[in-house]
């Protein structure tokens, strides 16, 4: 028997073998790989797009969280595997900025200055606006118990009942430590914190506000309209104060193997034509103009935004975030 | 002066003839294994080490070298009290999994019942489940709005109790506890099979009650594998993320400040850094589990052995069933629930809504290849990691060279590290090199996994080995076999359960791996993890759910059949022919 153990380890290494030499074979001449951060369908739907316009042009796609896409990027130079990164707050782009390369598109003249960036030729251009607001479970709240701004989130009635992502998890889950920061101050934060549980999973807080294992998370607005379209007794709040007017973006990683394909994939990523793909396949707010609320959300005009110093809140990230993370207890 | 001159001569000829009859087998077997330690294991631990020690900053530079990145330890109250939650989770998952995993292995092993193997295959599978989506059924059942969690508290409502949410780190413990109790329960269930009988046989003609034996002959006998399966326990709760990252609420541990450092503020160093105290933490747990099995000599696998009698009184049957059933329906729990949910589209509230088969349809049509993959990287690691983790087990329990311990540890810390760090230590080295350029490719994967699975079969050998007198081999060598016949026929046979159980485990969790192949994956080498994940993110809890199943589904035929069909010839093959 141990013999026939072995024989079969062997006949598996042979086999090993051969298909790592078939990964060496030299691949056909138009080749783009896209590293994307966004879902799954939408990633899929906006290569397809792109196939119908470039049909000799062979896509492929890695998905990964925008945590490990950067990882990735880092730890493959000098010589990255992909060519895009798709749908990584542009905060990202602005923290590795090296590692990116400009590309002025087509349609540079339709895509608003303040979600592109300024530089010539721009490194990343906007893809979706993640606008952060308040998901509440409808089933435990009735709807004069709803919060209605980011100071209600430090009311001591709502204790125990607020899902928030750890400032610590993502770009996101910052942003909304950041603007409460900005709004009222440092010694505002306990009280939300007393309220609150800080999970480490972002996934964790629309799912556990649409089973009603929380009343009240805030998350992107995106992930509220899908769990409306799912059924789920959840609906938004856009706080009064308002929320930061905050984009993703996606740009050409800097030494990848297809500069040429990589031009044109962003030329199609900012055609009108991609930025309604992402509008409809999950709901997405995009930054092109043109385009009004998505789904079961309002439109741009009944959202009061404030602007988002990315820059200012990128700078004192490690300070603040370390400052609160001492809050919680 | 002419005298002495000769019999320096002699002396050195004889020396070249004992030079030449000298066995080389060893070394040359040997040799292969230790240079892939040395260029895939050692190689990036040592610049993880470095890493964290090191500022900020990806490149490496030796200028910012300093303590800075363990400050932390000491300034932030967040690292202090996950610093000691990981240890509480990890002492407290132990106990209860040493307290839950031994009578069970005990029972299966001793007692006469029926559908063992069966019991044997579903005991594996609570370690099967993919982190994120076997937590989150634990929400599912005992959370706020959990299902059991209400039925429990409509029955004990008369009463005036209510059962708490699972949140915290009670729900921790429990979650991990009965996570990893199976590595408790298959690693004494292989013990108390091949414990000689003859010795408790000895103890009990001499007069001593059967609960002296336990007690002073059958308990020391299996302490060197309780003692490695306690270690596997005490390794996977502390390095374990997914548990406290949706049960733990705000309790974090050590994986979620690696976490953090590493999503949150693209800081690898940071995270080496919190990686490096994780592994002294296990290096602690190492040379504590190795001075408690060398204070005795376990000498209980042997040539001549009879079958013991296995327990037949109906109430030890009745009680071991219950117990064993009991134990296995708790812990099964998430698996029951997964599969529910692979058949709706969503589960908000009391009970799933939307039946439909569609999350199994779809599976043909998107994730052929991926399945594939799965099964492809997961087979070649494991038999791979089996050959690698049975030598290094023989040179350090065997040939005990100088300096086992430093090479126990190496084989052990990236089992403890994360993933991701691990996985960044080798695409840092590898992807881009002109030399080997392996960024996407399988070898990169199958590399990873071995590293990181090595332990499995290695501690499981090593127990095997520390319960096996060395005077079998010694006599086949005296007999005039040479030292790869010895191996072969002696030593190999006499420790394959142990070897099987390690590949076993191995295959299992490589399977559902997901922390280093999300950083290393390839456009062809895409596993079924990878789909699970984006099915969770993307709020698909059905499409991941159905997946999930599809893997446990395949674990469990590929551990049954092994059970099925190697159990005989594994437990003939202690008798030698």
């Amino acid at each position: 028997m141990i013999r026939k153990l072995l024989g079969i380890g062997l006949v598996l290494c042979l086999a090993a073998g051969l298909v790592f030499a078939a990964g060496a074979r030299e691949e056909p001449a138009r080749q783009l790989l896209i590293w994307s951060a966004a879902a799954e369908d939408e990633a899929e739907a906006l290569i397809e797009a792109f196939r119908a316009h470039y049909p000799d042009i062979t896509v492929n796609m890695i998905r990964a969280g925008s945590g490990e896409l950067l990882t990735r990027l880092q730890a493959e130079q000098p010589r990255p595997q992909g060519d895009i990164l798709l749908g990584i707050a542009k905060e990202a782009y602005d923290a590795n900025y090296d590692l990116f390369t400009g590309h002025k598109v087509v349609n540079h003249d339709e895509i608003p200055a303040d979600v592109r960036d300024t530089a010539d030729p721009p490194r990343y251009y906007g893809y979706s606006m993640p606008l952060q607001a308040i998901m509440v479970n409808t089933q435990l709240l009735s709807e004069a118990d709803i919060p209605r701004s980011w100071a209600d989130l430090a009311d001591p009635k709502y204790r125990g009942e607020i899902i928030l992502a750890n400032p610590a998890t993502s770009g996101s889950a910052y942003a909304q430590l950041y603007m409460m920061y900005n709004l009222y101050g440092f010694d505002f934060l306990p009280g939300v914190v007393a309220n609150t549980v800080y999970t480490a999973s972002s996934t964790a807080v629309p799912e556990s506000v649409a089973r009603g294992e929380y009343a009240i998370g805030v998350t992107g607005e995106a992930n509220i309209a899908m769990y409306i379209e799912q059924g789920a007794p959840v609906t938004y709040v856009y706080p009064e104060e308002g929320t930061g007017a905050r984009f993703d973006a996606s740009g050409i990683i800097k030494g990848g193997p297809n500069l040429e394909t990589a031009k044109l994939f962003m030329d199609f990523v900012t055609t009108l034509e991609a930025y309604e793909i992402i509008y409809t396949t999950r709901s997405r707010r995009v930054v092109h103009p043109a385009l009004p609320g998505p789904g079961p959300l309002p439109g741009l005009s009944d959202i009061k935004l404030f602007e988002y110093d990315a820059a200012e809140a990128a700078a004192m990230r490690e300070e603040l975030t370390n400052r609160f993370l001492d809050l919680i207890q | 002066m002419k005298k002495s001159k000769q019999i320096t001569y002699t002396e050195h000829k004889s020396l070249i003839r004992r030079y030449l009859q000298k066995d080389f087998t060893p070394y040359i077997v040997f040799f292969l294994p230790l240079t892939f330690l040395v260029i895939f294991l050692f190689w990036p631990m040592v610049t993880t080490l470095m890493r964290a020690f090191m500022g900020t900053g990806f490149k490496f530079s030796l200028e910012t070298l300093g303590l800075s990145n363990f400050e932390r330890f000491v300034t932030s109250s967040l690292y202090r009290r996950s610093l000691r939650n990981s240890f509480v989770i990890g002492l407290a998952t132990v106990i209860f999994s040493l307290l839950v995993g031994v009578p069970m292995g005990y029972f299966v092993a001793r007692v006469k019942i029926p559908f063992k193997s069966l019991l044997l295959s579903l005991g594996i599978l609570p370690i099967i489940m993919p982190s994120f989506i076997g937590a989150f059924s634990w929400i599912i059942l005992l959370g706020r709005q959990g299902v059991v969690r209400h039925f429990l508290n409509i029955i004990f409502s008369p009463l005036g109790i209510t059962i708490p949410s699972i949140y915290g780190l009670f729900g921790i413990i429990f979650t991990m506890t009965l996570t990893y109790y199976p590595f408790v329960f298959l690693l004494s269930y292989g013990a108390f099979t091949s414990v000689n009988p003859l010795l408790e046989e000895a103890a009990m003609i001499m007069g001593s009650s059967r609960k002296r034996i336990i007690r002073t002959v059958t308990l020391p006998l299996v302490i060197p594998s309780m003692s490695a399966a306690a270690l596997l326990v005490f390794i996977r709760s502390i390095g374990n993320f997914g548990i406290p990252a949706i049960i733990g609420g705000d309790q974090y541990v050590l994986p979620t400040l690696i976490y953090f450092r590493v999503t949150g503020f693209w800081d690898l160093n940071g995270a080496a850094a919190i990686a490096t105290v994780n592994v002294i933490i296990t290096g602690v747990a190492l040379v504590l589990q190795k001075y408690v099995v060398s204070r005795r000599e376990y000498e209980t696998i042997s040539a001549s052995r009879s079958e013991y009698k296995l327990h037949d009184h109906w109430l030890v049957k009745l009680i071991a069933i219950l117990y064993c059933l009991l134990i296995l329906i708790v812990s099964l729990l998430p698996q029951f629930t997964i599969i529910v949910m692979s058949f709706f589209t969503q589960w908000h509230g009391l009970y799933p809504t939307g039946f439909t088969l569609e999350n199994y349809l779809r599976i043909p049509r998107v994730s052929s290849s991926e399945i594939r993959n799965s099964l492809f990287l997961a087979t070649t690691a494991s038999l791979l990691t089996a050959v690698l983790g049975c030598i290094i087990a023989y040179i350090t329990e065997r040939r005990k060279p100088k300096g086992a311990v430093i090479l126990d540890m190496a084989v052990m810390a990236p089992f403890i590290l994360p993933g991701t760090v691990v996985s960044v230590a080798l695409l840092a080295a590898f992807s881009g090199g002109p030399v080997i350029a392996l960024g996407g490719t399988y070898t990169i994967i199958i590399i990873s996994y071995m590293i990181r699975r090595t332990p499995y079969v290695f501690r499981s050998v090593v127990a095997s080995l520390s319960q096996l007198s060395p005077t079998l081999e010694e006599s086949s060598m005296i007999s005039g076999a040479n030292w790869i016949y010895t191996f072969r026929r002696v030593s190999l046979p006499l420790i394959l359960p142990g070897i099987l159980a390690g590949t076993i485990l191995t295959f299992a969790t490589l399977l559902q791996e997901l922390s280093t192949t999300i950083l290393l994956y390839g456009v062809r080498t895409r596993t079924v993890p990878i789909q699970i994940y984006g099915a969770v993110v993307d709020g698909k809890l059905g499409e991941a759910s159905a997946m999930s199943v599809m893997l446990l589904v395949t674990v469990f035929i590929v551990v049954y059949a092994m059970n099925k069909f190697l159990g005989r010839s594994i437990s003939s093959s202690f008798k030698l022919g």
